[in-house]
């Protein structure tokens, strides 16, 4: 049987931010393959370069040097017009924040992202199917800030599954939620990776979460420190403590 | 359809109200303003011409504004006026200001006629009220004055150091606003025997243009217009107007270029997030333009249309508390003030727009 195809590939991938006069850099050299319909989670102390990586991963931040490809298209070659092409065709992104438009309802949140996408108008019903996947058909009219964070959550996923992308990125999808909104997030994350075969890059500081994902890529001071499992990667008594 | 133009519009409510206001405001003074002076020339130029006749003639070298025109005729130019071919009937006019009604300062133009002549060449004086110009140092006012100013008749009116008595109202729409015999205001200015110009009529069956023909071959060098086109000669002659209108316009559409930019500005800074989230569901530079100025043409139409209501509230304002003075709002203006309005208010929205959109994704997202 033949082996997926790297969805998403970095090579000598690095990323130096200029604050003044001083040069900060966040990713030095990571050498990383994704493989289509995997879910990864990334994990590693705050400021270790995850959530950059993710950024360069989604085109929405370019690298000082290196390559990133996704679904073999090199972002460091191509115009920005290119890069936001690529980046609303293939890629769906799920935020900690939600970053939900807060002046438009919950159907307009997922219609505009489709307007973005260019693709045929998409219809209420169509709509309502969507939130029913997360479960909040009856909440289409509702403004995001009438839900609950967790309910905001789920319609910010909603929103990144509108255009059927085949990535999906999501940074710290449940770090403003408790315990019980996490569970269904993930749950559903998970659900979208096993039932859509979509490529889900996660990151996530909670071994918990990162134990529904098929690998983990531990990151510290910008750079791979490890790849496997969460039971090869964390000792079970921490992630136990950690989950806690 | 999602319309995140219309959800800003009206989710950011003083911010909308405010840029609706300043654009409207600018209109509606371009309106109002263009509009009096317009208003007052036409209705002027209108008064004149219904007068009823049908050539003005004036010493060379004058202005259609008769305000202007001094006394420099012999009244007896009219009798050789009169053995012109095709004229039928003269009326020499004495130009006069009255500068002070009731102890306020206002500036009302007077004639001073010759009450048969004037009656000939023209409509005439329509008394509705007393004996009309029968006595010397009558005076009569015409409806609209009367009642602006509360002239009653039988009441004394100081004018150039003497007692005249109102005694008649006639009927506005002809001529001037005050009337007084032309022998008083000879006498009263001292231009004995002096007029400031003609007004002619034609014999019947002849036609206007043949009588100004023979007059201009009579009498050359004098000016002779004929009050068909009197308002056109108006328009033509009056000094400064039309810089006076271009001014009016460059400042309504500054207003709308600077109210837009300042409003649209402020929104893109405060909308920095939401302008990352759109760039971060993969919307292009062209969509965040797009975006923007979609918003501020909406603030500018609705500016527009809320600039139209206020110049007719302006104009019913004008003509009720003002009733001497006149506010044309001509379609032609309506136009030029909504493109005027909408094209400054797209032209401020043009560099906010550009700078949503220059934005960096990532640093819009975490801003606060």
């Amino acid at each position: 049987m033949s082996q997926p195809a790297a969805i998403l590939k970095t090579v000598a991938l690095r990323k130096v931010y200029r604050t003044g006069s001083l040069d900060v850099p966040a990713l030095q050299g990571i050498d990383i393959e994704i493989k289509e319909g995997e879910f990864v989670s990334i994990m590693g102390p705050s400021g270790c370069g995850k959530t950059t990586l993710l950024q360069i991963l989604g085109g929405l931040s370019r690298p000082t040097s290196g390559h990133v490809f996704v679904d073999g298209v090199d972002l460091a070659d191509v115009s920005d017009a290119e890069r936001t092409r690529l980046r609303c065709k293939k890629i769906g992104f799920v935020f900690q924040r939600f970053n939900l438009l807060t002046t438009l309802t919950v159907q307009a949140n997922i219609e505009i992202a489709r307007q973005i996408y260019g693709g045929p108008l998409i219809s209420r019903d169509e709509v309502g199917d969507l939130l029913e996947i997360v479960r909040l058909r009856h909440k289409l009219d509702y403004k995001p800030l009438e839900l609950s964070v967790g309910e905001q959550q789920r319609v910010a996923i909603a929103r990144a599954l509108v255009n059927n992308p085949a990535i999906i990125l999501a940074d710290e999808p449940t770090g403003n939620l408790d315990s019980r909104n996490s569970e269904q997030v993930l749950r559903l994350l998970s659900d979208l990776n096993r039932e859509k075969k979509q490529t889900i890059v996660m990151i996530t500081h909670n071994p918990a979460a990162a134990e529904m994902s098929n690998r983990v890529i531990e990151m510290l001071d910008g750079q791979v420190l490890s790849h496997g499992t969460v039971a090869e990667l964390v000792e079970p008594e921490q992630a136990h403590s950690q989950a806690r | 359809m999602a319309n995140l133009p219309l959800a800003n519009i009206f989710n950011r409510k003083t911010r909308t109200t405010v840029g609706i206001l300043a654009v409207a405001l600018g209109v509606a003074l371009l309106l109002v303003l263009v509009g009096l002076a317009n208003g007052s020339l036409e209705e002027t130029a209108e008064r004149i011409m219904n007068v009823g006749a049908d050539v003005l003639f004036q010493p060379p070298d004058s202005s259609p504004f008769l305000a202007l025109s001094a006394g420099v005729l012999s009244e007896r130019l009219g009798e050789r006026l009169l053995d012109v071919p095709g004229v039928a009937s003269v009326a020499p006019i004495l130009i006069g200001s009255l500068t002070k009604v009731k102890g306020q300062s206002k500036i009302v133009m007077m004639f001073g006629v010759d009450k048969a002549s004037y009656n000939e060449v023209g409509v005439g004086l329509e008394i509705l009220e007393g004996r009309g110009l029968a006595r010397p140092l009558d005076l009569v006012v015409d409806t609209v004055l009367a009642a602006a100013d509360n002239i009653v008749l039988g009441e004394k009116m100081m004018i150039m150091n003497r007692e005249f008595e109102v005694s008649g109202i006639c009927r506005a729409g002809a001529g001037v606003r005050v009337f007084m015999a032309i022998s008083d205001m000879q006498e009263a200015t001292a231009q004995i025997g002096k007029a400031s110009f003609f007004f002619i009529k034609a014999a019947e069956g002849v036609s206007v243009d043949d009588v100004s023909a023979s007059l201009k071959e009579r009498f050359e060098g004098y000016k002779i217009t004929a009050l068909a086109r009197f308002s056109e000669a108006m328009r033509e002659n009056a000094l400064g107007l039309k810089e006076f209108i271009r001014a009016l316009s460059i400042f309504a559409a500054l207003i709308s270029y600077l109210v837009i930019l300042l409003a649209m500005y402020t929104t893109i800074i405060e909308r920095t997030r939401e302008i990352g989230i759109l760039k971060a569901l993969g919307a292009s530079k062209t969509y965040i333009i797009r975006l923007v100025m979609v918003e501020s043409f909406f603030i500018c139409v609705m500016g527009v249309v809320v600039g139209f209501l206020f110049s007719f509230l302006g104009r019913w304002g004008i003509i009720t508390f003002f009733p001497t003075l006149s506010v044309d709002l001509n379609p032609q203006w309506f136009a030029m003030s909504a493109l005027l309005g909408i094209s400054g208010g797209l032209l401020g929205a043009l560099y906010p727009a550009y700078r949503a959109a220059k934005l960096d994704p990532v640093e819009a997202l975490n801003f606060e």
